[in-house]
């Protein structure tokens, strides 16, 4: 591994990582285990300054498929949403990175079983971060498998509605709320208002 | 109906503002008067969108998307009254009218100083900033913005859960010309700017009368879908960046599919985010979406024993949201935790 990618590496733990260096971390980590198992050392040395204890058992490869797949779905299913270019990438690993190591930030050993239970897995994982996003994966193949195409495109249709639902009403607040006036409001598309 | 509309909101500015006073008991009030202080122009920021009339073309450029939208902000009789117009695709316009220039919202009330904790509790000590972590605020040079003398300040994120401002403010009247939002490796997310603007005595009194007779009318106060009533909620965040309350909470009736959605409203005064929690009877996907700096990040939870659709909206990191959604919990007194 060149020095470069172990500064990438590093990067990316911190969440510096420019888009470049976590496309390169992509490519190698689906080349060679050695990116992996780097990311591993790191992570458990960062664990070990956090006195946080897992962190040896996440797989960045995962993590980068999972990435990659969402990206690609993304960019099938979105219209004006559309996430931009390699950032999508960047905030996808750094999503699953973080997800699968959230549940131990700030999180003491003590708490997590308390909140494992709450979660009630629907799925035995051996992750207690990831519990929702595979559950989430689990109970998703189920539905999608007995839908046929016409029904996804409703539900995609009727999710981007709701997500332009919610941004407009999200800008409101951030005009009345935020101190920039009237500017959040710009962000908002088709307007509308309930009468 | 209009005298009802105006004791309408001015109830709700007494109620946000002393929902945020009881939040934030016993205002220290600080004296900024310096213009080489930089929370000098953060504090002339938020008061100058409020008080002063203005008259500009906005450009919003998020990426490969530009918009452009007129705004006329005129005070009468100590309230305010407000006309956008989207200027691009379908023609819309807002009429927002008779909202009180004293009703202080959370997020002037933090960055006025006027709570305690807030942006700027510290402001005065010695000229010292006390952000208690937040943020450092940091004066740039001079430039033109629209023809305009503005002073540029950033204002630089102390954590990892929020953005980077760059701010290019009116020096005559402080009201925000050009703001930039950059992420950890500087780079731009999103630029709003005014392309032209005139203020105070260059503003044409009725520039802010209706225009047109498909002019959309809102209240202040309101927001925007149909039956949004404040309600109590049934989870609550057990995790908050430092810095940040809740501003708000709402039910809003979603008429697709006449389902009820919760709603709340976060702000640290600079940075702000909502969360929209759904019942769902199938979980999809996680997955997130940005434009510019807003990201909308979906995930499915199971709080208590439902399943609900959550979707964090605003203007943060990827990594906040996933913290936030996964510090989610059902209305059981978890204190809030703030780091």
């Amino acid at each position: 591994m060149t020095e470069q990618l172990r500064q990438s590496l590093s990067a990316l733990m911190d969440d510096e990582a420019t888009d470049f260096e976590v496309r390169q971390i992509l490519k190698q980590a689906s080349e060679s285990t050695a990116v992996s198992e780097q990311y591993r050392r790191y992570s458990t040395a960062q664990a070990a300054m956090h006195d946080q204890a897992d962190w040896a058992s996440i797989d960045i490869s995962g993590a980068v498929a999972e990435a990659i797949d969402n990206e690609a779905a993304i960019s099938r299913s979105w219209g004006w949403m559309k996430p931009a270019g390699g950032f999508a990438v960047a905030a996808s690993v750094a999503a699953v990175v973080v997800f699968a190591t959230q549940g131990l930030h700030g999180v003491g050993p003590e708490q997590r079983p308390a909140q494992l239970a709450e979660l009630a897995p629907l799925t035995a994982s051996p992750l207690p971060a990831l519990t929702d996003r595979q559950n989430a994966r689990t109970v998703a193949e189920t539905n999608l498998a007995s839908n046929d195409e016409t029904d996804r495109a409703a539900s995609q249709a009727l999710l981007q509605q709701r997500l332009s639902q919610y941004m407009q009403i999200h800008a409101k607040h951030a005009s009345m709320n935020g101190s920039q006036g009237a500017l959040p409001l710009a962000r908002v598309t088709n307007y509308r208002v309930e009468r | 109906m209009k005298a009802v509309t105006q004791l309408f909101g001015t109830l709700l500015c007494v109620l946000a503002f002393a929902s945020v006073a009881a939040a934030n008991p016993a205002p220290e009030q600080t004296a900024v008067g310096d213009k080489s202080v930089p929370a000098y122009w953060l504090k002339r920021m938020a008061s100058g969108f409020r008080e002063q009339d203005y008259d500009g073309i906005l450009v919003a450029n998020r990426g490969s998307d530009m918009r452009s939208m007129r705004i006329v902000h005129l005070v009468k009789d100590g309230r305010e009254h407000e006309r956008l117009q989207y200027l691009d695709g379908e023609p819309v316009e807002v009429i927002r009218a008779n909202h009180p220039t004293d009703c202080v919202h959370a997020g002037g009330q933090l960055i006025m100083g006027g709570a305690t904790g807030g942006l700027l509790a510290g402001v005065g000590r010695g000229g010292n900033f006390d952000f208690t972590g937040l943020y450092r605020l940091k004066l740039g040079g001079s430039t033109h913005v629209a023809m305009r003398p503005v002073q540029v300040l950033s204002v630089i994120p102390e954590d990892s859960y929020r953005y980077k401002h760059r701010l290019y403010l009116d020096k005559a009247s402080g009201i925000l010309l050009k703001s930039e939002v950059l992420d950890s490796n500087e780079r731009v997310l999103e630029t709003s700017q005014f392309i032209q603007i005139a203020i105070g005595q260059e503003v044409d009194p009725e520039a802010a009368e209706i225009n047109s007779d498909k002019a959309l009318h809102e209240n202040y106060h309101s927001l925007p879908l149909n039956s949004s009533e404040p309600g109590e909620s049934s989870w609550q965040l057990a995790w908050l960046p430092k810095g940040f309350m809740q501003a708000s909470h709402h039910r809003h009736r979603m008429e697709d599919l006449n389902k009820m959605v919760q709603s709340q409203h976060f702000t640290d005064g600079i940075t702000l985010f909502s969360v929209f929690v759904e019942k769902t009877d199938s979980a999809i996907e996680p997955f997130e979406v940005r434009t510019g700096s807003t990201l909308a990040y979906w995930v499915p939870k199971k709080i208590g024993q439902q399943w609900m659709s959550v979707t964090v909206v605003g203007e943060i990191p990827i990594q906040t949201a996933v913290k936030l959604t996964d510090h989610m919990k059902p209305v059981s007194a978890v204190a809030v935790s703030k780091k």
